[in-house]
């Protein structure tokens, strides 16, 4: 996906002129839906396969040309950034000063809405952007649409609420509250009452995997399946209790930041985490995932925010600067939150290598709770503690949607289509792994020695066992004939091991067959279906 | 009326309890039977061993253990069974000790040796376990009491001396620097004046509670310095020793160690005028209590009610000051300085538990703290800021500082986990010890071996995994048993390296990530049959499922052409050769 990012990175800045420059541009997209390179043929000695392959390779080759055409015409916004001209930094560019140049509707999404009563807000954006859900500390619920900025709905819960979050789409949302976890509905009707979670400190929610995630004050994690209800895990993570959470949107792996300095990443099933890492020697504050799940931003209060290369699980970037929020936007913009002041990093080279993009401050006194990008919009909602805010900043989000992944202009017809369409897609809480473009290959076995190896293996050892040196026996002991004899005995000792570890293999393997062939007696109708006995 | 079942219970207890002692018997009976010197004395060894750590272990055992010893004493003073008039040391004695041989001679000075031992004055059990003092009996207390007054007496001395030393040091005044500079010299004179106005009142103090001990020791002194050496087994005499006194040390005893501040500041600094008001009030009070010591439980409730004439705050002084001035300081000085030691740091973790724990408590707070009338906060409430501690600030900056550490143990133990370190070899006991040459042999050789291979192996499945370079990170390798399901158990059959399967997986050919013209050639079914045409169902026929593939379908002509290769009739040979 880095590749892809460099592709893109490439793409903006050729402006095709000429046939030759259009094919060039073509062929560059065209790699990205090749997913890399095929296999070598030549090397393939099955010539039915070598056929079947290549018919393949061609096919996959015509798709991803379609597809980049398609990506060529159909996908023609592209996404602008702020540039500096001499002297200007980005980063000294005001929100007023990109009010005043962009049009209307954009400068409509700068503002400020007030409400210093209920405590400090935390935000959640549908997957498409279009609707955001509030959560007030002291109780503050509602949802906004974010199209028109019309309040759909708000209620008091009465009730400490610590996280808001969406589920599928905006017709339901979960609200870790004081004691229990809630799931309302958009008319703020109480739908379910999570017991099970506990007082819960952060909620997620795993769009692909319909799994409702939390940590609460025990330090427990959750995984619940939305649903049909059922707790698919439940871990002690035995590292204190923390607010610090994020799932991967790439593989839909949760990690955790803790006061230990370490990040620990889940899967639903399994009690160990998958990868542990000490990112910082002091409590990690916050954490955020790349949307391509391979950048990971931590900061700790240590005073630093690190940039990690989730693949090799290396520090790319170390910056100075304290984050109690950190959020990537989809095109990779990162923001810290601190205090009253948001920062803005930018990937300017493509190299991963982040730098000041641009700075706001609030009005002092404000603490930032929680900075989101709002999907497909160049906008950054902040929530502080007097009420939600929300910026401008150029090049955030994603200017082509895709209306089979979200649609911010969704009919209700549409969104029960896509509710359905997404259930019957769902994926089983085994798919978090890691890597889950494993899924569906040769599953990984203990690796044994191939067949060369092990016979030089044992020419080595019998070679050492001939050039063993025999001690000189008194009389009798020491003929010649003795010797030739105690030196056979020696390979013979040496081969041993081996020998008996080949017949105990063999065994093994006869005993398998037996047991498959004697196995389960299949119904007359499908035994002629029945694989074969091996002829050879 | 017992019930069935109850009577079996116990009946069942009995024999248990029957067979137990059965086989005890039988078992100390074997023992006894043993006769070698050696054994016993390892036995014995072993015995003293585990009594002493017992009595180190719970101090019940050392209660029990000195009540032995007491009583053990008394029989040997009552029956002086080992000072020499027995028949056997009579005779000897008779006969002339110098006539007697190495042995005898030995044996009798072990003898007196014994004698010596159990009769011993016991100076011990007075002040050396001060722990135990909460729960030794009253006279116990007194006694110590006593003894404490003796130190408390040096003590004060000693206070004294410091607190003159205190006085004319401070007469240097430096002539260079900054303390020379006439601001700083005010203000160090100042200080010096406050300061001997402090030390002079310490001094009272001193003196005024050295009256009151020289007071209150006036009727003990005799009976300490009578009893101080030896143990007081059940005296009547701990009654008439006063009450006043005893209320005093209980007093201590519930002022508990939150005063060791006082305790610990030597030169008086802590102690202000208010106080030593109040202590000069308590001390009269005490010296008052003192003097009449006929009627104790009067004095005592003289004290309860001047105590409670007293303003709050004075009350609950009273006791620290007590403790302060007397015999506690004693305590305080002879017990280890630990108290003064900086308060630890604790692990980082538990701290941000209590951070985060802080962070909740905010949380009640606040939901307390708003109160809702019908839905609408009726006052924002705003945390207050508050400047973090001295303590904390520490805390937080060394917070990092065993972070790795920690790290790398819980990643060793995880390693250790998912590769768990071979066994050591263990000699069984009693297996190849039978003669020297063995046992100097050590274990056979091919367990070394087996043990070595074992490490080795450990080592290199260390060197493999994935963060075997990555010093800060643990990656698990456990296998997740649900997601295997979720991967091919071997190679698909035209497929015969790994790679190609892969890189031939490696494009999707789903709807969602092809364009439509593309789709249906990619997910094309190998046979197509074109619409309208009749597709007749499978007729049902015997059919034989281990026949061989020759005889049935397409693959005859396959077949036929290894047979006319005579590829066929080979193979069939050699299986039969084979089996």
């Amino acid at each position: 996906m880095g590749e892809n990012q460099e592709n893109d990175a490439a793409l903006r800045h050729n402006k095709p002129s000429t046939e030759q420059e259009i094919s060039d541009e073509l062929d560059l997209r065209m790699k990205k839906y090749l997913r890399g390179e095929g296999a070598n043929l030549e090397v393939l000695k099955d010539k039915k396969l070598k056929g079947q392959l290549a018919v393949k390779e061609d096919l996959y080759g015509k798709s991803a040309k379609a597809a980049a055409n398609a990506e060529k015409w159909l996908m023609p916004s592209e996404g602008g950034y702020l540039e500096a001209e001499g002297m200007e930094k980005t980063w000294r560019i005001k929100q007023e000063a990109i009010a005043r140049e962009v049009d209307i509707s954009s400068s409509g999404k700068q503002y400020d809405i007030i409400l210093p009563e209920l405590g400090p807000y935390t935000l959640d954006f549908t997957s498409s952007g279009r609707y955001m859900s509030v959560g007030g500390r002291k109780g503050h619920l509602g949802i906004v649409n974010m199209i028109n900025l019309s309040l759909i709905k708000e209620f008091q819960v009465r009730e400490t609420v610590r996280d808001v979050v969406f589920l599928h789409n905006e017709l339901f949302f979960a609200a870790a509250q004081k004691k229990y976890t809630y799931i309302y509905n958009r008319e703020g009707t109480e739908l379910h009452c999570l017991k099970e979670h506990g007082p819960v400190l952060r909620l997620q929610f795993l769009k692909n995997h319909f799994l409702l995630s939390s940590i609460n004050k025990f330090g427990q994690l959750r995984y619940q399946d939305v649903t049909m209800g059922s707790m698919v895990g439940n871990f002690r993570t035995g590292l204190g209790s923390t607010n610090v959470m994020q799932a991967n949107p790439f593989n839909g792996v949760v990690s955790l930041g803790h006061s230990g300095g370490t990040v620990t990443m889940w899967k639903p099933t399994s009690a160990s985490p998958l990868v542990k890492m000490l990112c910082h020697h002091g409590p990690v504050s916050a954490l955020a995932f790349h949307a391509n799940g391979h950048l990971m931003a931590t900061a700790g209060k240590d005073k630093k925010i690190k940039l990690w290369d989730l693949r090799k699980f290396e520090v790319l970037q170390t910056l100075p600067g304290h984050a109690n929020t950190l959020d990537f936007s989809q095109k990779g913009l990162l923001a810290c939150g601190n205090g009253s002041l948001i920062q803005v990093l930018r990937d300017v080279s493509g190299t991963q290598n982040y730098s000041r993009y641009m700075t706001h401050s609030m009005v002092k006194g404000y603490q930032i709770g929680k900075l989101v990008f709002r999907p497909y919009e160049d906008v950054l909602g902040i929530g502080h503690s007097m009420g939600w805010s929300s910026i401008l900043i150029p090049g955030a989000g994603e200017p082509n949607f895709d209306s089979w992944v979200a649609n911010p202009f969704e009919t209700s017809k549409q969104r029960g289509e896509k509710e359905i369409r997404s259930l019957l897609d769902k994926l089983p809480p085994e798919t978090i792994m890691l890597d889950p473009s494993k899924i569906g290959t040769v599953k990984p076995k203990k690796e044994k020695p191939t067949k060369q190896e092990r016979e030089a293996e044992i020419e080595a050892a019998i070679e050492a066992a001939k050039g063993m040196k025999l001690k000189k026996k008194t009389k009798g002991r020491n003929k010649p004939g003795k010797r030739v004899q105690k030196k056979q005995e020696a390979v013979a000792r040496v081969k041993r091991p081996y020998i008996e570890q080949k017949i105990q293999e063999e065994e093994n393997i006869s005993q398998k067959k037996q047991k498959t062939s004697v196995g389960v007696e299949l119904p007359k109708s499908l035994q002629r279906f029945a694989r074969k006995k091996a002829s050879s | 009326m017992i019930s069935i079942e109850d009577e079996k219970d116990r009946q069942n207890l009995n024999a248990k309890i029957r067979s137990y002692l059965f086989y005890h018997e039988k078992r100390a009976k074997r023992i006894k039977k043993i006769h070698s010197r050696v054994y016993h004395r390892l036995l014995k060894k072993d015995r003293l061993k585990a009594k002493i750590s017992q009595i180190q272990m719970d101090p019940e055992a050392a209660k029990e253990d000195a009540l032995k010893e007491e009583r053990q004493r008394a029989e040997e003073r009552m029956t002086l069974r080992h000072k020499n008039n027995n028949r056997w040391a009579k005779r000897i004695f008779k006969r002339g000790l110098n006539s007697q041989d190495e042995g005898t001679r030995a044996a009798i000075c072990e003898q007196l040796q014994r004698h010596d031992e159990l009769t011993r004055k016991m100076h011990s059990m007075k002040g050396s376990s001060s722990s135990s003092e909460h729960t030794s009996d009253e006279d116990e207390d007194e006694n110590s009491a006593g003894s404490d007054q003796d130190r408390a007496y040096k003590l004060l001395g000693k206070a004294k001396e410091k607190t003159m030393e205190v006085l004319e040091e401070e007469d240097e005044v430096p002539e260079s620097g900054v303390f020379s500079l006439p601001f700083m010299r005010r203000e160090m004179e100042k200080r010096k004046e406050a300061a001997v106005e402090e030390a002079n009142l310490a001094f009272q103090e001193y003196e005024d509670s050295l009256k009151k001990l020289e007071n209150s020791g006036g009727l003990e002194d005799p009976k300490a310095a009578s009893t101080s050496g030896r143990r007081v087994f059940g005296t009547a005499k701990g009654q008439i020793s006063d009450t006043s006194n005893k209320v005093k040390s209980d007093n201590c005893y519930g002022g508990s160690d939150s005063e060791d501040d006082f305790g610990t500041g030597k030169s008086g600094n802590i102690e202000n005028e208010g106080n030593d008001l109040l202590h000069k009030d308590i001390s009269k009070n005490s010296i008052v209590a003192q003097e009449d010591t006929s009627s104790h439980q009067e004095s005592v409730f003289k004290n309860i009610d001047e105590i409670v004439k007293n303003p709050g705050p004075k009350t609950t002084y009273e006791v620290s000051i007590l403790v302060s001035d007397t015999w506690k300081k004693a305590k305080t000085k002879n017990e280890d300085r630990t108290i003064k030691k900086p308060p630890k740091l604790t692990g980082p973790v538990k701290q941000d538990m209590k951070d985060t724990e802080k962070e909740f408590e905010e949380d009640s707070d606040t939901d307390s703290e708003g109160q809702m009338v019908d839905g609408i906060l009726s006052s924002v409430s705003k945390v207050p800021y508050e400047l973090p501690s001295q303590e904390e600030l520490v805390r937080q900056v060394f917070a990092g500082d065993d972070v790795e550490d920690d790290f790398e143990k819980n990643k060793q133990e995880i390693l250790n986990e998912e590769n768990p370190e071979p066994e050591k070899p263990l000699s069984l006991p009693g297996w190849g010890q039978w003669t020297d040459i063995q046992q100097k042999k050590g274990l056979p050789s091919w367990v070394l071996k087996k043990h070595e291979d074992a490490q080795k192996k450990r080592a290199e499945a260390l060197k493999k995994r994935k963060d075997a370079q990555l010093k800060n990170v643990i990656i698990s390798e456990k296998i997740d048993k649900k997601a295997e399901k979720l991967h091919t158990k071997s190679l698909p059959f035209p497929f015969t390296s790994k790679e190609a399967f892969e890189q031939s997986m490696r494009v999707p050919i789903g709807p969602e990530f092809n364009p439509a013209t593309a789709i249906g050639p990619l997910n094309r079914p190998e046979v197509v049959k074109r619409p309208g045409v009749i597709i007749k169902p499978v007729e049902f026929k015997e059919v034989n499922p281990h026949e061989k593939q020759g005889q049935r379908g397409g693959d005859k002509r396959k077949f036929k052409k290894n047979k006319d290769n005579g590829g066929n009739p080979m193979k069939r040979a050699k299986l039969g050769g084979k089996s």
